[in-house]
């Protein structure tokens, strides 16, 4: 293994770990986001200010709101 | 022995010992002087595991109450809504030995309530104590039923944690205030 791979493969150990260590919050975090997503544009009124006002930014929402009903 | 069973005389009164706690040590048969092929003990390590089944869940919604969370508690099924954002369910993972010595642990849940995060709780061998728990979103479950090893990979030990403090934390509200 020449310099270049042994300094490659150590970053990459290290980009694992880092990964390793905010894996499962991260992936809790999501959930909570969704949840929130979820509440926020199930409020009518909000729903219809940012349908007025982001349009582009209720789309997201909806469609991450989605995701939650098609994960298995 | 006629005296134990018939009357009560020879020190166990056979009238007024349940039935239940009977068949559940072992003791009927002990008593009648009878080994049974079948090992019992199951029998009493899951009525305590389903007795401790309800003392976990009403902890982990004392908890989350003292946190700022907002619990509902869905009677019939334990399901746990928390602020109206996600759902909980908690299941007890009790351990089994296979053939080898290797140990496994069984995660089940209903999912006919599709529940967002499944709190399953790992016992130790002799299924008496708390050995650890899985805080696990349903989306990152393969199936239904995840047998548990005693390593598990990156994608579901990242979920394993020493308490249940994740899940409070994951309840706790946040001034929008505090946030600036």
């Amino acid at each position: 293994m020449t310099c270049n791979e042994d300094e490659a493969s150590a970053s990459l150990d290290r980009e694992f770990r880092l990964i390793e260590e905010t894996y499962g919050a991260d992936h809790l975090d999501v959930v909570l986001a969704r949840g929130y997503l979820t509440r926020l544009v199930g409020n009518a009124r909000i729903a219809r200010y940012l349908e007025q006002h982001h349009k582009e930014i209720l789309s997201e929402f909806m469609q991450i709101v989605e995701q939650q009903t098609t994960a298995v | 022995m006629d005296g134990v069973l018939a009357t009560g005389h020879g020190g166990v009164d056979a009238d007024h010992v349940p039935v239940g706690n009977l068949v559940g040590s072992g003791r009927a048969y002990q008593l009648v002087g009878f080994t049974p092929d079948r090992d019992f003990r199951y029998i009493e390590i899951n009525r305590a595991l389903r007795a401790l089944y309800p003392e976990v869940v009403a902890s982990a919604v004392e908890q989350i109450n003292l946190i700022g969370g907002r619990v509902v508690q869905e009677e019939a099924t334990q399901l746990l809504t928390v602020n109206g954002e996600f759902t909980v369910s908690v299941c007890i993972a009790s351990c089994l030995a296979t053939a080898s010595g290797a140990l496994r642990w069984q995660i089940r849940f209903d999912t006919s309530l599709s529940p967002d995060v499944i709190v399953a709780l790992r016992m130790d061998p002799e299924n008496t104590e708390i050995l650890d728990y899985y805080i696990l979103p349903r989306a990152n479950l393969p199936a239904p039923q995840v047998r548990l090893g005693e390593h598990n990979g990156l994608a579901l030990d990242s979920f394993r944690f020493g308490s249940l403090d994740h899940l409070y934390e994951m309840a706790a509200r946040v001034s929008v205030d505090d946030l600036q």
